[in-house]
């Protein structure tokens, strides 16, 4: 390694001692401006090519369980815990590690902008695109932009391959040498379709631009799908959820690998059908790379969430729920996850800072009529009132507000006695982060 | 206000315009406040949702043309040209459309996409829209425009088409914050009252729920003696809204 390269990492260190080893993002920023090419002279430097994980939602979780594989099988790798994936905030989680030089590998969640300027250094070996909804279009623009800087990131080792959700067409008009599918059977979704999808929601081809048809539709734009005019469809997965069974706060769930035609059974510990998926692209990643299917059912089983994502934690001797929002499939998800617990309150946190996004229309096309009889719901954040607003229409009568979050955390955990009550927190991204210090919680 | 002959009694009949296509940025909304506010008054609401092909409910008192990617506006294009006679003759006779963002710019002559192609519009207004120049940003944030008849209007506003009004036309109102039609003559959205009809277009997304006097007006249109029993909450909230944040 050149001298260079060796003082961004001292400079990197120096910021961690000044600051804190909780760093994020900023001993990567101070590293780069040092030696710009440190990042992908560092992946370069591994003996494996890496493995990357990018798309619009579920990317920190997908992440975190195949991380768990691959801790569970001991496995010698570097994975972005803190769910920083912009270059600066991967090169701190890189650095953070004690041992960097027997490091072999890199298990890296990265932002949809960002894969290109990896993959032009350093080809991977796998890459998982879990799907393309739209969040932060203010940052990227409009999504089919999204799509394409993705495609343009997909450089593969000559052995790589794609890992490519079958059930979402966006993902599906991604092109590599080596594709395998994963996804729902179409069985496994019979005579249940979601009637609360949203007109905006339905996928329309994105070959042809034909409306497309569905025969069952399940979660946003995933489904069974094809186009009449151009014959685009629904890929033959290669590996299949067969059976589901979604609880409240797990889902059970038989998995075929249909190379050697065979079965898994497991356990996801985290509820909701989007988890299922998050979990069901590690399970396919981790099986290309080659891990043994007891290994990977050991890695899911005993994976523990991250902070934020459907984890259960413990304050003033409640138990909070905190599932992450911050765009309108995933909020949906979470709302009809809610609606299905009768003794669910619910305290949800709209901040708009940058990395929250900027623009909240999104609660607009968030499925907030899940929680009609769910009053009161309590509220916070700096845009609590377009949640506020938001829920009215909704056709909610009684909204609790509070201006500081501290405080409604507080009445809402003093108000709802847990014995009677399940306790829902539902942030955004910098809301959780401040909720995050209020619990006083170490991140994982 | 112009009061529109109402013949639908105690309906009021609302088309959403290719909402697979054209609802960006929570657009949708838009119909939920108009709905939520009319039921509230005691008011029979239908909504349509009309799709490519679809044929537009011929009782439609309020036209809703939300905003869309630029491929979006490309899939919606021929068939929107086709519905100009029909579209007309409802505006014609009294009916309100409310474009907005891309239904905004549909509006007008022709709209310009980011790769500089250029789409037909409805040409029911002397405007046009360009693309930004490759020096000139996206308009993306918080906005406030002043209106002489609706005051203080606020919105969420993304886009990367500039639109011009020709003298003759009317702005919907005045920027005081954030970039409106072009980021240049402090103009934001059109509003034009016809014989009869009335067409209102704006940048601003969540433009009813953010701004309910605007919804109130246009069922008002339609139901002069409305009595609109007050949200209080969500009137108050608004204040807060208007107050707390960085508008």
């Amino acid at each position: 390694m050149d001298f260079v390269n060796k003082l961004a990492i001292w400079s990197a260190q120096l910021v961690f001692l000044i600051l804190s080893k909780q760093s994020t993002s900023a001993p990567g920023l101070v590293a780069t401006k040092i030696a710009p090419n440190l990042l992908t002279d560092i992946l370069n430097s591994f003996s494996k090519p890496p493995i990357l994980i990018t798309g619009t939602n579920g990317k920190s979780t997908s992440t975190g369980f195949l991380a768990n594989i691959f801790q569970s099988a001991g496995q010698e790798f570097t994975h972005n815990r803190s769910g920083a994936n912009l270059k600066s905030g991967l090169l701190t989680a890189i650095l953070k590690e004690k041992n960097l030089n027997n490091l072999e590998q890199a298990v890296l969640e990265v932002d949809e902008a960002v894969l290109h300027s990896l993959t032009s250094h350093r080809k991977a070996k796998l890459i998982l695109v879990n799907n393309f909804f739209r969040d932060q279009l203010d940052r990227f623009g409009e999504m089919d932009k999204t799509i394409s800087l993705v495609q343009k990131g997909l450089n593969l080792e000559p052995d790589g391959v794609l890992i490519a959700n079958a059930d979402d067409p966006n993902v599906c008009k991604l092109k590599a040498s080596k594709i395998i599918y994963f996804g729902l059977s179409p069985q496994v979704w019979a005579g249940k379709n979601n009637p609360e999808i949203h007109a905006a929601e339905l996928g329309h081809c994105p070959i042809c631009a034909t409306d497309l048809t569905y025969k069952a539709q399940w979660l946003g734009q995933f489904g069974d799908f094809y186009c009449s005019s151009c014959n685009y469809q629904k890929p033959k997965t290669d590996i299949t959820i067969t059976k589901l069974h979604l609880q409240v706060e797990l889902s059970e769930v038989e998995v075929h690998f249909q190379d050697t035609n065979q079965k898994l059974n497991l356990k996801i510990p985290l509820a909701g059908l989007f988890n299922v998926y998050n979990a069901l692209g590690a399970i396919a990643s981790a099986y290309m790379v080659g891990f043994s299917l007891e290994q990977i059912k050991a890695g899911i089983e005993n994976y523990q969430p991250l902070f934020g994502r459907s984890q259960i934690v413990n304050y003033r001797n409640k138990k909070l729920k905190i599932f992450l929002i911050k765009n309108p499939i995933g909020a949906s998800e979470v709302l009809r996850l809610i609606n299905l617990d009768s003794r669910a309150k619910v305290l949800i946190l709209i901040n708009d800072n940058y990395a929250d996004s900027r623009d909240i229309c999104w609660l607009w096309d968030s499925h907030f009529e899940y929680l009609k009889d769910k009053s009161p719901i309590y509220i916070s954040g700096s845009r609590a009132s377009d949640m506020s607003i938001r829920l009215t229409y909704a056709g909610l009568d009684k909204i609790n507000y509070f201006r500081k979050i501290k405080t409604a955390l507080n009445a809402f955990s003093d108000e709802n006695n847990d014995q009677e009550h399940n306790l829902y927190i539902l942030p955004t991204y910098t809301a959780l982060l401040e909720l995050t210090k209020l619990l006083k919680l170490e991140k994982k | 206000m112009k009061i529109v002959q109402n013949s639908n009694q105690n309906t009021i009949y609302i088309t959403h315009l290719y909402p697979q296509h054209m609802s960006l940025y929570g657009d949708r909304g838009n119909i939920t406040v108009l709905a939520y506010k009319a039921k509230l008054a005691g008011i029979e609401v239908v909504v349509q949702n009309c799709s490519i092909g679809e044929k537009i409910d011929p009782k439609a008192q309020i036209i809703l043309l939300g905003g869309g990617q630029d491929n979006d506006q490309e899939i919606i294009k021929s068939d929107l040209l086709k519905r100009k006679n029909e579209l007309s003759d409802l505006i014609g006779n009294g009916s309100t459309f409310l474009g907005i963002c891309g239904g905004f710019q549909l509006l007008g002559k022709s709209y310009q996409t980011a790769d500089g192609k250029e789409i037909e519009g409805l040409n029911f207004l002397n405007m046009q829209t360009i693309n930004a120049k490759p020096h000139e940003k996206r308009i993306i944030g918080n906005a406030i425009a002043e209106s002489p008849l609706f005051g203080k209007l606020i919105g969420y506003e993304n886009h990367g088409g500039r639109t011009f009004l020709p003298p003759e036309l009317k702005p919907l109102g005045k920027i005081v914050q954030g970039g409106g039609n072009n980021g240049q003559d402090k103009t934001e959205g059109i509003l034009t009252e016809l014989d009869k009809g009335l067409i209102l277009g704006t940048y601003f997304h969540g433009f009813l729920a953010k701004n309910p006097q605007v919804a109130n007006y246009l069922l008002k249109r339609f139901f002069p003696s409305l009595k609109m029993p007050a949200l209080s909450l969500l009137e108050s909230m608004n204040q807060i809204n208007n107050l707390q944040l960085n508008y």
